[in-house]
């Protein structure tokens, strides 16, 4: 009973990384209905940047986390700015191609900055354990709980109550509406790429403490993040939370109690079945009408 | 004049052979050029799938892996001919493309395909990784016999390199003439609109299937004459990167043509080679070239034979028109214009 409640809390932990990180992935694909597979990047710099930020210059953890987001938003910026702009006539494929190849130059561009040799952000959030029953859940889960919801409620925040995200949010829906509404379609199209990016460094930052930071880290959690919004249905946001919590309790139910070696193939196979069953996601059966 | 018109394509290809099998007994260039080869049968079925028919294969090397491990565990474990073991390594990779393609490609577009086919590399990587009794696990298979014929044994490089030749022509012409035939007119139909070909009574799930299953097949077979020409498997050497690789020749070729599909392979082989640059290095340049390319030239090197420098200047200005936002600003100017004038 004890090792079960643990590994629910170790899922739901992990598993609320793994939706920050797909909410990002399946936003782009609702504004631009392309899919952005440079997205895992930001898990690692996001990693490899507050580790800097903690560790070299001493700033706690918790006033790092403002620096990372800022960091990362300006990143997702800047990105877009340079180089997605120019492929926005493009067809989805050519854009898939070239965040790929964007994924492979910047993470061996890290490999060459930082080198590969894995570093631990250890002591972060103090080590107690609270007893909640039979079950002593770590302190460090419950903050990485909290500060991702934290940060998710924010952006709810941000969507609903702001004039900017609700433009956003329009934008997504319907570029041509929301460019006779008086909408710079142009800035809500970087401006998604910089939330995106920021959402992905969150998880990254996140996932940090868990974790050994690695190069691997972003394209170890790069496919998990993807079935997580392919099982919620890509372009929607709160299945992409709660299939990035689907995965999470899987991943840790099958490491537990089948096989630790097997856990991410039973994690991938299963989310390609829901793809066979649920194709649009298991909120949603029907899309379009045949 | 219209002697060399009517036969220069032949007299380059009989140069061109010429100069392959002088290099040929330059063994360093063998080995680089074995390689190319083997990636140029792998990058055809690419360019089948993700060019001809628009669906994004990710996966390339996970099949070629599955075709290796076929062979190679046929042969050391059951004693099978290395001539025996290909058409099987290609059923079970087209095998295993086929299943793979049930749940995928009902899907419109190509983007399931990509993430697919990319977790499916992943997970050949760990089975590959974890079957031990099979796969010999991350210690891989070792001791993987040359094929030989009669009296030809294609122990040596050179020999090997001119049997891996022999295949890539075959594939080659086999391929050519199933997409000048009905089946490469229906892939054609489903990459320019889907919802026009099925308009039109074609089963788009079905050809859309059938081109995945001959990609994933040709891999299988490259993935049989990988494994003696290194002799030895290991999981990691069909993981995601080289699958990246394989697109990337597909892109700087030409995705839409199988010339195109050989061109990107011998060139990405033999380019960082020359530059001799570290496996950071090298990745990185895969992807700035892969930018490059898709930005400058949408349909590969290929589109840049047959043409007067003038018309590739044109095409390549336009390219820079349209990426550096110049057509938005002319637009905008002219509408500026005609409102000044309107008033």
């Amino acid at each position: 009973m004890g090792l079960l409640g643990l590994q629910i809390v170790n899922g739901i932990t992990i598993g609320m990384i793994y939706g920050l990180a797909a909410l990002g992935f399946t936003m782009v694909f609702k504004a631009l209905g392309y899919l952005n597979f440079s997205h895992s990047n930001t898990i690692t710099i996001g990693a490899f940047v507050i580790y800097t930020v903690v560790i070299s210059c001493n700033i706690p953890f918790i006033l790092a986390m403002p620096i990372v987001t800022l960091f990362m938003l300006f990143y997702g910026f800047v990105l877009e700015k340079v180089l997605f702009k120019r492929f926005r006539n493009a067809s989805a494929l050519t854009f898939m191609l070239v965040s790929i190849s964007l994924s492979t130059v910047v993470s061996n561009t890290c490999l060459l900055i930082f080198g590969p040799q894995p570093r631990a952000l250890t002591n972060v959030f103090p080590s107690t354990r609270i007893a909640i029953g039979p079950v002593s859940i770590p302190f460090n889960n419950i903050c990485i709980f909290v500060i991702a919801v934290a940060f998710l409620v924010i952006l709810q925040l941000f969507f609903s109550k702001t004039k900017f995200g609700l433009s956003l949010r329009l934008a997504s829906e319907d570029p041509s509406t929301a460019s006779l509404m008086g909408i710079k379609v142009f800035n809500t199209r970087a401006a998604t790429f910089a939330i995106t990016a920021a959402l992905g460094g969150i998880a990254g930052m996140l996932v940090s403490p868990l974790y050994s930071v690695t190069i691997e880290l972003g394209s170890s959690l790069a496919l998990k993040t993807f079935i997580s919004a392919v099982v919620g249905g890509l372009g929607n946001f709160i299945g992409a939370v709660v299939g990035g919590l689907l995965v999470g309790l899987t991943e840790t139910m099958a490491a537990t109690y089948i096989s630790s070696a097997y856990k991410d193939l039973i994690v991938y196979v299963a989310g390609i079945v829901i793809l066979a069953f649920f194709p649009y996601g298991i909120f949603r059966r029907v899309k379009t009408k045949h | 004049m219209n002697m060399i018109k009517k036969y220069g394509k032949y007299i380059v290809m009989v140069i061109l052979l010429a100069l392959v099998i002088y290099l040929s007994f330059n063994s360093y260039f063998v080995f680089v050029g074995i390689n190319a080869l083997i990636n140029a049968i792998a990058v055809m079925g690419i360019v089948i799938i993700s060019g001809y028919a628009k669906q994004l294969h990710l996966g390339q090397s996970a099949f070629m892996g599955i075709g290796a491990y076929t062979s190679a565990i046929l042969m050391t474990k059951a004693g099978l001919n290395f001539w025996l073991t290909i058409p099987v390594a290609m059923v079970i990779s087209g095998l295993f493309g086929w299943v793979l393609s049930i749940p995928t490609l009902k899907l419109k577009g190509g983007s399931y395909l990509a993430l697919v086919t990319q977790t499916f590399g992943e997970i050949i990587y760990v089975l590959l990784l974890n079957m031990v009794w099979l796969t010999n696990g991350p210690f891989g298979i070792s001791g993987i016999k040359a094929p030989t014929i009669g009296p030809i044994d294609f122990t040596g490089l050179q020999p090997y390199f001119f049997l891996c030749m022999a295949i890539l022509i075959i594939v080659y012409i086999a391929l050519k003439r199933i997409v000048k035939v009905k089946f490469g007119r229906f892939f054609i139909s489903i990459r320019e609109s889907e919802e026009a070909a099925q308009s039109i009574g074609i089963n788009t799930r079905k050809y859309k299937m059938v081109a995945f299953v001959i990609a994933t097949s040709i891999a299988g077979l490259a993935g049989v004459l990988y494994g003696p020409f290194i002799g030895y498997l290991s999981p990691e050497q069909f993981r995601w990167q080289p699958s990246l690789i394989l697109v990337s020749m597909a892109i700087v070729g030409g995705l839409y043509s199988l010339e195109g599909g050989i061109i990107g392979a011998i060139l990405l082989t033999f380019l960082p080679e020359l530059l001799r640059s570290t496996d950071q290095l090298r990745m990185i340049l895969y992807g700035v070239i892969v930018i490059l390319t898709l930005a400058f030239l949408p349909d590969g090197i290929v589109s840049l034979f047959g043409k007067k420098p003038k018309e590739i200047k044109k095409m390549l200005s336009a390219q820079w028109d349209m990426l550096s936002d110049k057509t938005l600003r002319r637009k905008k100017k002219k509408i500026k214009a005609a409102r000044m004038s309107g008033k």
